[in-house]
């Protein structure tokens, strides 16, 4: 069952992120939401980490910053309980470690396509009504939000 | 003593690609359509769409590759960099990070004192626009505003050039841009118009005391609408990291942000509030090949570039090279040229109408090339009516004012306001004996040996026929009489 999990997690971080958030969620259905998007903003984290250390760790300060960084307010429990559990989900990939991959290049898609186009032409664009049928706010013609300043 | 600081400038140039529709879906890229009315699915960032590249995209990138003399790419893909902003529907802005399309190029300048300067292109990439945000203060303009966003530059498709370090004054940066700008309009792939933004530019800038290699601080400018600006804000920089500098402090690096009002760069954001992308591939684009074969197909029909149409125009028209040198600033202008002269095979007089007369006339109203509605086809029309000596060269000037602005058939204004030279010597006649029998106190200056005289008369004459006498025979004519 051990190497199972493992052989999924490889495929997974070999191919896409989207894949490991889809995974953990089926194995980790403990965990909330919250959690989850933080796991999957730390995936470059990760990589580099990994790459140098050979093992993949987290603190409460990537958390905090993870969580900064995704606009999540978390209370200092939570802080706690997400290193806590991200831990633990981190001791599965890192027996990644065991696989050399020296020679293996990096795989962006899973998929083997490549080369997909459109011609340059113009289609219709969504209806008027439509465009605003999930909007919060709209004003005239806009969609409405708080004010925002700087970037 | 206080060292001298070297400017180190590097700059992005975000350029939108003229094409009918967006970079991954068909919605139009029209400017100035109604708020969000040119949105779908894929452009809102609604759940479970699927993007798909425009490939003339990727042509024109291309082009603008080969034109900057970089290494194009044989495989390269498209990533995710996530950032939060309300201009931004999905989340994430999909751009290319680690494989650009293009990089390694240069673009070889000469600067205002002629010296030759060259500007390494670290790299090209494509990418998508976001959205638009009007700020909008409500009530007592406190913070209580809101924003307003239109998604329809939302996916239009950029190009962002991005140099090496290697400008080393705000004169640098112009040339630069100039010629990046000329280039993009030349290969047709760009506006490079910076009011409705379809040309952006920011920098990156830092001092280095003169004979060290130690670099300064960076600081990144953002918010600089027009060329005149960015050279300001450069210059506003210089001082004050100078003036940091020269009084033993330190540069913070930092992203400040250009204010036209008050002509300064304040703080936009620290370091710690650095963009930390998090970049990740984008799963929903395949990678993409680029032959060679394509490649060469793109070379081929790689249109003349401004640097080689300034040395045909040379040899072709046996220019001078200034004048070939400001003609090729802009396509516009230096195709207005050769439709001028291909009717009226005389280039240097219609340089230097183009020059004089058409150049004062645009910068006086302020006008963009495309703005212009004059055809050269007209002002071959109007020298060839000097010549005929329909009209004299003072009078032509008036007809040109008025066909630039009205862009009418020369021959119509001339009729219309009846411009048309008096070449009938009988006509004249009748015109300078009214204008003798006037002044009969200059006749006497005249015979008293006055010169003078002889030119108020013949002034005299012109302004009696509104200034449509024959110059040459008004001269005649009077000189006939007065010797009589």
């Amino acid at each position: 069952m051990k190497d199972r999990i493992v052989k999924d997690i490889m495929v997974c971080v070999l191919s896409q992120p989207q894949c490991i958030l889809g995974f953990l969620h089926c194995r980790v259905m403990t965990f909330n939401t919250k959690l989850i998007i933080i796991l999957f903003l730390c995936y470059n984290k990760w990589k580099i980490i990994y790459r140098k250390a050979g093992v993949i760790m987290i603190n409460q300060l990537e958390i905090e910053r993870v969580a900064k960084l995704a606009r999540l307010k978390c209370t200092e429990k939570e802080v706690q309980q997400y290193t806590h559990q991200l831990g633990s989900i981190l001791e599965y990939i890192n027996t990644l470690n065991q696989i050399d991959t020296t020679d293996v290049e990096p795989t962006v898609q899973v998929i083997s396509l490549k080369n997909v186009y459109r011609e340059d032409k113009v289609q219709q664009s969504l209806d008027k009504e439509a465009i605003f049928a999930n909007a919060p706010e709209r004003e005239e013609s806009y969609f409405k939000t708080p004010k925002i300043l700087g970037r | 003593m206080v060292p001298d600081f070297q400017p180190i400038i590097g700059l992005e140039v975000h350029a939108q690609l003229v094409t009918e529709s967006k970079i991954f879906c068909g919605c139009s890229t029209r400017f100035g359509a109604e708020p969000n009315v040119q949105t779908c699915p894929i452009c809102l960032g609604l759940p479970g769409v699927l993007p798909v590249l425009n490939k003339i995209v990727v042509e024109y990138a291309i082009k603008a590759g080969l034109a900057l003399h970089c290494e194009i790419n044989s495989i390269c893909k498209f990533d995710r960099k996530n950032y939060f902003y309300p201009d931004l529907p999905k989340g994430y802005q999909i751009t290319q990070y680690d494989q650009p399309i293009c990089h390694s190029g240069y673009l070889d300048l000469s600067d205002d004192q002629s010296q030759p300067f060259r500007v390494r292109i670290n790299r090209i990439h494509l990418e998508e626009d976001a959205g638009k945000l009007v700020h909008k203060s409500e009530d007592c303009g406190s913070r209580s505003g809101v924003g307003l966003v239109d998604l329809n530059r939302t996916g239009v498709p950029l190009i962002e050039i991005v140099t090496e370090p290697d400008i080393q004054s705000p004169d640098q940066a112009r040339v630069y841009l100039n010629a990046l700008k000329s280039i993009l309009e030349y290969l047709e792939i760009s506006d490079c118009n910076m009011e409705e933004g379809s040309l952006r530019v920011d920098a990156n800038i830092s001092l280095r005391p003169v004979n060290s290699n130690k670099l300064g601080n960076r600081i990144e400018l953002k918010n600089m609408n027009s060329f005149r600006a960015l050279e300001k804000a450069l210059d506003f920089e210089i001082r004050r990291q100078t003036q940091i500098l020269s009084n033993r402090g330190q540069v913070i690096q930092e992203t400040r942000m250009w204010d036209e009002k008050i002509e300064e760069t304040i703080v936009m954001r620290g370091k710690e509030d650095a963009g930390d992308y998090r970049y990740l591939p984008e799963p929903d684009l395949p990678p993409l090949e680029i032959s060679a074969k394509w490649i060469g197909e793109i070379r081929k029909t790689l249109d003349e570039l401004p640097h080689e149409r300034r040395t045909r125009l040379i040899n072709q028209y046996d220019l001078p090279e200034y004048d070939a040198q400001v003609l090729t600033i802009d396509k516009r202008l230096a195709d207005f040229f050769e439709s001028a002269v291909s009717e009226y095979p005389n280039p240097k007089i219609v340089s230097n109408w183009i020059m004089g007369d058409f150049l004062r006339l645009v910068k006086e109203k302020d006008l963009e090339y495309d703005q212009l509605i004059l055809t050269g086809r007209y002002l071959a029309e109007l020298l060839k009516m000097i010549d005929q000596g329909i009209i004299s060269g003072k009078i032509a000037k008036i007809v040109f004012e008025e066909m630039f602005e009205t862009g009418m058939q020369p021959e119509k204004i001339v009729e219309q306001r009846n411009l048309k030279q008096i070449n009938d010597k009988s006509q004249l006649s009748v015109i300078v004996d009214k204008v003798l029998a006037n002044n009969p106190a200059a006749i006497d200056d005249y015979y008293a040996g006055k010169e003078r005289a002889r030119k108020y008369l013949i002034g005299q004459v012109m302004k009696e026929t509104e200034g449509i006498a024959n110059p040459q025979l008004v001269v005649m004519i009077l000189g006939e009489k007065l010797k009589s």
